[in-house]
């Protein structure tokens, strides 16, 4: 089985405006050693995903159902039902957490040697200066200059990417089996971005842990995934090999992010054969509140191909729901006319 | 930090002679003086133009005010503060002989809202919402906006009226009932049943306040990332709120301890006063009433130094306590 497998995970917040579903039904499974991508825009829920994993998702958002298997030496453990001392070994142990925001990341009154010491205590029963070792050797491992000196300083006294390379370290200091990377470049300067990025490719290979990498920047899912899942209005609404998935988007979701990208020699072959040049630069409109997701599929008020009555293909965008399906072997999409899209309206006929 | 030190205290002066310039002056100008106060209260004492004129000059109150400004500052840097002119003796021992009864109330008062407040400000943060907290912080917002004035006539007359002749029967005012020569135990179990109504209204409304505050920065903390990252490595419940969230709490309650510093030593001249407790406070209330020049001066003095320290003070601590913060 793969090490990590969410089932049906919904995650929702309850607010004073009433329940409000962030996470609807996902289900992702990652396998040793690779690297999933999680893809989407701001507000479709896959921070949220990222924070159920390891139960951190913080008051009101709870964990409603669904299930996330980790597998392990004595069987799979279901983290959503598991108890909260049982789950503290987990985390910073067998899965490894990083966080978007380098700068407010790290605790500003202890030193990087501390943070990072602190994580192998918590974990392994060894004295202070052996953990301390161990956290001067993983300083060393995220390549990070000076790393006698840095033990000692401050976060306050480090770039942002240096930061983030002690935020890496402290996540991989207990040879985590998964590492979840929640955005980790994009508070970053671009080069700085390429450096964390090839350095978390670099460990994954040395040290064999899997990622679940957390990024809306398809970009960063071309260079490093093994496999991407796109995910919309709570929901996964594609999923395949990363190669696959570039090759031949199938969800027009995914076609538009594409197409969104600022690639001038960019082409798509749309599913039925044809290469065009994608029609659309923007996905027009907004991403929906997760208190305002339309009925039917969820993103057919702003797709190009979507149908406004039943036809002897399928039914009407609108109204009804459609499923994740496998339409070609590894390549899951939630789309009722999947690989038979046709012909998309013009933009301006796109409803918003 | 030496160079740092020493441009803190030369500012500090600065402020201080300012702070006393200005007292100085308004006390100066203030309707009447030490004698007509005096004389006003006894209209018994008559004397002669001549006699009033000779008390003006020994006491240097026929100078302008800048005249007698510069002399009380000439004579503080020699280190005399001055004799108080109603009560006939040196400020100093005047001050020396009502911290001790200060010290005492607030002291006490300082203490119980400390070990209070941190327990109930961390406690407050780590259920807050719920329904106890809710009651709680309900209980103690109304606390906090009682005036102590009105708490302490009503505890005045609970203790000391309704409840007189039972065991729960509290002295009405004063630090002691017993005579100075009263062996050591009796009089140490007097003062403290004397003690326990004004520390009560001390406490109370600090209480509130500082309990609210600490809540306040606890909830603060847990928001931030990097509690959040102390989760994600597995720490547990007590470890992120202690080591992670409440070390960064330190910071702003520093600040508040430092401005309780005056506070402390300064004693409350309402609670002092309802209470006739023989503190500071109540010097300085009656000095005020009764225009004695230099003991405004010489409390205000005291007050203005206590708070300038409380400064330096929690400015020194930062460092101690957040490594972002440098004197250098």
């Amino acid at each position: 089985m793969p090490l990590l497998d969410i089932r049906n995970l919904v995650t929702s917040f309850h607010t004073p405006g009433g329940r409000v579903p962030a996470v609807d039904g996902v289900s992702l499974s990652i396998d040793r050693g690779k690297t999933l991508g999680l893809v989407g825009e701001s507000g479709c829920g896959k921070s949220v995903t990222a924070m159920s994993i390891l139960r951190l998702v913080s008051a009101p958002g709870v964990i409603e159902s669904g299930s996330i298997l980790l597998d392990g030496a004595g069987g799979a453990v279901d983290l959503v039902s598991l108890p909260e001392q049982e789950l503290r070994r987990i985390r910073g142990g067998r899965i490894g957490m990083i966080f978007q925001e380098p700068m407010t990341s790290l605790n500003p009154v202890f030193t990087v040697g501390a943070q990072v010491a602190e994580a192998v205590l918590l974990h392994k029963g060894c004295s202070r200066e052996a953990a301390r070792a161990r956290a001067l050797e993983m300083l060393k491992l995220v390549r990070l200059a000076d790393p006698e000196r840095r033990l000692d300083e401050y976060p306050h006294q480090l770039s942002g990417g240096m930061r983030q390379r002690v935020m890496i370290a402290m996540a991989l200091a207990c040879e985590p089996d998964l590492v979840v990377a929640d955005e980790p470049t994009t508070a970053l300067d671009v080069t700085i971005q390429a450096q964390i990025l090839d350095l978390l490719a670099d460990l994954r290979r040395r040290l064999g842990t899997a990622i679940l990498l957390i990024t809306h920047d398809l970009g960063v899912v071309a260079e490093t995934c093994d496999e991407v899942a796109v995910m919309y209005a709570g929901r996964i609404v594609e999923r395949a090999a990363t190669e696959e998935l570039f090759r031949q988007p199938l969800h027009p979701y995914t076609i538009g992010l594409l197409a969104a990208r600022p690639d001038p020699d960019m082409v798509l072959r749309v599913a039925g054969g044809s290469i065009v040049r994608p029609p659309l630069v923007t996905i027009p409109g907004m991403v929906p509140a997760p208190d305002h997701f339309p009925a039917g599929c969820r993103f057919h008020p702003r797709c190009a191909y979507a149908r406004d009555q039943p036809d002897a293909d399928g039914p009407a965008c609108s109204a009804a729901v459609a499923e994740l399906l496998e339409i070609e072997p590894g390549h899951f999409v939630r789309c009722h006319y999947a690989g038979r899209l046709g012909e998309p309206r013009p933009v301006g006929m796109v409803r918003s | 930090m030496a160079t740092y030190l020493l441009r803190r205290l030369l500012l500090g002066c600065v402020t201080l002679a300012a702070i006393t310039c200005i007292v100085y002056a308004l006390a100066r100008n203030m309707p009447g003086n030490p004698l007509s106060a005096q004389m006003g209260e006894d209209p018994s004492r008559k004397i002669t133009a001549e006699d009033y004129a000779r008390m003006q000059r020994a006491y240097g109150l026929d100078k302008s005010w800048p005249e007698g400004y510069l002399q009380w500052a000439g004579n503080l840097l020699r280190g005399d503060l001055g004799r108080s002119i109603t009560r006939k003796q040196p400020v100093t021992t005047l001050i020396g002989e009502r911290i001790g009864p200060t010290l005492l109330v607030s002291g006490s008062a300082f203490v119980l809202i400390w070990l209070a407040a941190v327990p109930l400000g961390l406690y407050a943060s780590a259920r807050s919402g719920r329904m106890d907290e809710r009651a709680t912080s309900l209980l103690l917002y109304a606390l906090y906006s009682f005036p102590t004035f009105v708490a302490a006539l009503f505890l005045q007359v609970l203790f000391a009226v309704w409840l007189r002749g039972t065991a729960w029967e509290l002295p009405l005012f004063g630090m002691s009932d017993l005579p100075a020569d009263a062996s050591l135990g009796p009089r140490i179990l007097d003062v403290a049943r004397h003690m326990i109504l004004p520390v009560t209204c001390q406490t109370y409304v600090s209480l509130a306040y500082d309990s609210r505050f600490i809540k306040a920065t606890m909830e603060e903390a847990i928001r931030q990332d990097y509690v959040r990252t102390a989760r994600a490595k597995g720490a547990g419940p007590w470890r992120v709120l202690f080591r992670h969230a409440f070390r960064n709490t330190l910071i702003p309650l520093v600040t508040l301890l430092g401005l309780s510093l005056p506070a402390l030593i300064g004693g409350s001249i309402i609670i002092e006063q309802i209470f006739t407790w023989p503190g500071m406070g109540r010097l300085f209330f009656e000095s005020i009433r009764e225009r004695d020049y230099p003991t405004i001066m010489g409390l205000a003095l005291m007050f203005s130094v206590l708070t300038l320290l409380g400064q330096l003070l929690a400015d020194v601590l930062y460092c101690l306590v957040d490594p972002r913060v440098s004197v250098a």
